[in-house]
């Protein structure tokens, strides 16, 4: 299917015009989605699926942009708690804190958070360019990567997350290993129950979100009671709009992260299940230089990661609309509001609703316009944060994550999870070992079994089969070469081997 | 609080903050994760060793196995050499300290009321004690603010989610 056709394209700006309705959703969405991003404990699906009932009098597209909108909004807002606190809201934000939170410890929030806003819109808008122009491709490739490639690019995805954290790469690696295994907990593939120790909680397995809630926010709110603010200097906790600004026009001046995470976004970003995590890591391990300075709070390490997150949403969408495969939570009820209007996504609905699928994919670059403007208009808010002591802050925040997470699980299993695993990632903190990699292991190591389970029927029991693709050897040889380069790294001694304290 | 303020400087005895106290925490946590896993092998294997139970529960314990031995040997040695050569093996580590723990307790605490007292009462008993042991003041920040915050967003959330969310006077009157 060509995409880039004239007539779909005049057809769509059509339905663009002279519908009001999307022109109102967009800038709702993105408000919308900016707060459940920002709050910790709160997340993107929430707000999407909170929001799902209200598009079933829209029309198709105000639908999916609304959906989309609060997508955009949320994908920067989870930066927010990322830069400010040290509190990803998602997955796609764990590898914004690496550097986004010690900029913010040297009383420089004002430009990190300049600085996400500028690299998630311009990702996001680079992410839309490509999906515009390559979404027949997108689907071609996708289809491409059977289970065993995806299998290899989840243990990539663990394994790189542990060379980039804090501690030795060891420890890391344990933790990815052990996280891995804890998102295998419940029922498996056999119905058998295993690691449940009886409850009735964990038959679903440990809930993934709460527990990441749990790790990051609980353990870094801990910490944070030692401290009268998040940022000890007065005068570093002013919020500045000259600062956001400068922070903001600064991440254009690396142009080439910016693409470069832009790229990896949207086409790891495709990949059902496993999107904006992995690809904001492998982002961030791209552009990371060997000089020490990423994780001490350099500016490119926040573009690379949020240009790559959010780039991340326009693959996922073409995943969505090319194949009918939702790449997450949010996905999925994108998924449902399809449904609610009788669509399935794929190549059939492609081939017959180009013009609604330019409008979709056009309407979202005006989605990145808006979050440009709101976004700038949101920071001298958000960046007040920092000026709320630390007595304040820590019980209402903490209550939050409590809250969201009933909401997210609709019984006590999210609140628990969330002070059990709070626990946890204190104690893995304190003895210096990074909690990202196991929040990482976590949230794919379902996805992990259930890919390696398809490759082994697949190759009619020979797990050797794996081996003989050349996308897994590249794949493996290129894990291998981080862990190895890394270790390389850490032993030399002119190289600080100081990493992100996550 | 003042009594509270004045302990939280001083060393905490049940927690050695010296240097050693780091490296001999690193083995514990290692050996803690280890032996998860070790649990959650055997625990997945005596209910089936059928390939679709255990096909990645087996190559990672392995990988754990190995990697564990090898981190442990690493301390162990790193804890060696310093102690021969009389010098810091690891990174100071502070005390958990007494505000973290009592924290620490009212988080076990909000758990523990949130379904016989309601989400709205619970949220506001546990804002109040957690500003109390932080160092609010003033009755307007230990009593009102946390009941308006609480029951604020609890019907909030109410209105906004549509799920089962147990309050305070829900069915009680």
């Amino acid at each position: 299917m060509d995409l880039v056709d004239g007539a779909s394209l005049a057809e769509a700006l059509g339905l663009l015009f002279a519908n009001p309705m999307v022109w109102v959703v967009v800038p709702v969405g993105i408000v919308i989605g900016l707060f459940f991003g920002a709050i910790p404990g709160l997340s993107i699906p929430i707000a999407m699926a909170v929001c799902l009932p209200a598009t079933f009098g829209m029309d198709l597209v105000s639908a999916i942009l609304l959906l989309t909108a609060i997508f955009t909004g949320g994908a920067f807002g989870t930066a927010i708690p990322a830069v400010l606190m040290n509190v990803p809201g998602t997955a796609g934000s764990v590898a914004t804190c690496f550097d986004g939170y010690p900029m913010t410890l040297k009383g420089r929030h004002n430009e990190a958070l300049g600085l996400a806003l500028a690299a998630s819109a311009t990702g996001s808008l680079l992410g839309y360019v490509v999906l515009f122009v390559l979404i027949d491709s997108i689907a071609g490739w996708v289809l491409k990567l059977g289970p065993p490639e995806m299998f290899v690019l989840i243990v990539w995805g663990v394994a790189l997350i542990a060379v980039l954290s804090e501690g030795n790469i060891w420890k890391g690696l344990l933790t990815g290993i052990t996280g891995l295994l804890i998102g295998t907990i419940g029922v498996s593939a056999e119905g058998l129950e295993r690691g449940t120790m009886g409850s009735i909680y964990l038959l679903d397995g440990v809930p993934v979100v709460p527990a990441m809630i749990g790790l990051f926010a609980a353990s870094e709110l801990f910490g944070l009671i030692r401290r009268e603010f998040i940022i000890e200097n007065a005068d570093a906790r002013r919020t500045s709009v000259a600062r956001i600004m400068s922070g903001f026009n600064s991440a254009f001046s690396y142009p080439r992260t910016l693409l470069r995470g832009g790229l990896i976004g949207v086409a790891i970003g495709a990949l059902p299940g496993i999107g904006a995590a992995i690809a904001s890591l492998v982002s961030y391990a791209a552009a990371k230089r060997p000089d020490g300075s990423f994780g001490r709070g350099d500016p490119e390490g926040v573009i690379a990661a949020e240009s790559a997150n959010s780039s991340s949403e326009g693959g996922s969408l073409g995943t969505l609309l090319a194949l009918g495969l939702p790449g997450g939570s949010a996905g999925a009820v994108m998924l449902g509001a399809l449904a609610m209007h009788n669509v399935t996504g794929g190549p059939r609905f492609l081939a017959e609703n180009q013009p609604v699928v330019y409008a979709i994919i056009i309407g979202n670059f005006v989605q990145v316009l808006a979050l440009f403007v709101i976004g700038l208009a949101f920071m001298p808010l958000a960046g007040r944060l920092v000026s709320v002591p630390a007595r304040i802050l820590v019980p209402i925040v903490l209550m939050l994550t409590v809250l969201g997470s009933y909401a997210l699980t609709s019984d006590m299993s999210g609140p628990v999870t969330v002070v059990l695993a709070g626990f946890v990632g204190f104690f893995l903190r304190r003895y210096g070992f990074a909690v990202a990699p196991m929040v990482i292991g976590l949230l794919l190591g379902r996805a992990a079994e259930g890919e390696l389970l398809r490759s082994y029927q697949l190759a009619g029991g020979d797990i050797t089969f794996i081996l003989s693709r050349p996308i897994v050897l590249g794949l493996v040889a290129v894990t291998l070469v981080f862990i190895l380069g890394r270790r390389y790294l850490a032993r030399r001694p002119n190289i600080d081997p100081l990493r992100p304290k996550l | 609080m003042n009594q509270i303020l004045e302990t939280e400087d001083l060393p905490d005895r049940r927690e050695p903050a010296g240097e050693t106290g780091s490296g001999r925490g690193e083995i514990v946590v290692a050996t803690l994760m280890i032996a998860f896993i070790g649990w959650y092998f055997l625990d997945a294997a005596s209910r089936s060793t059928r390939v679709e139970n255990l096909i990645l529960i087996v190559p990672m314990s392995i990988a754990a196995a190995v990697v564990g031995t090898v981190l442990l040997v690493t301390v162990v040695m790193r804890l060696r050499q310093a102690a021969r050569a009389g010098a810091p093996c690891a990174r100071a580590i502070e005390p958990v300290g007494h505000r973290i723990t009592a924290v620490a307790g009212l988080l076990c605490l909000y758990l523990l009321l949130m379904e016989p007292l309601g989400l709205d009462a619970a949220t506001a008993v546990f804002l109040c004690a957690c500003f109390a042991v932080l160092g609010v003041r003033g009755w307007l920040g230990l009593v009102v603010a946390p009941i308006v915050v609480a029951f604020g967003i609890v019907l909030g959330m109410k209105a906004a989610f549509f799920i089962h969310i147990p309050t305070l006077f829900e069915g009680r009157f």
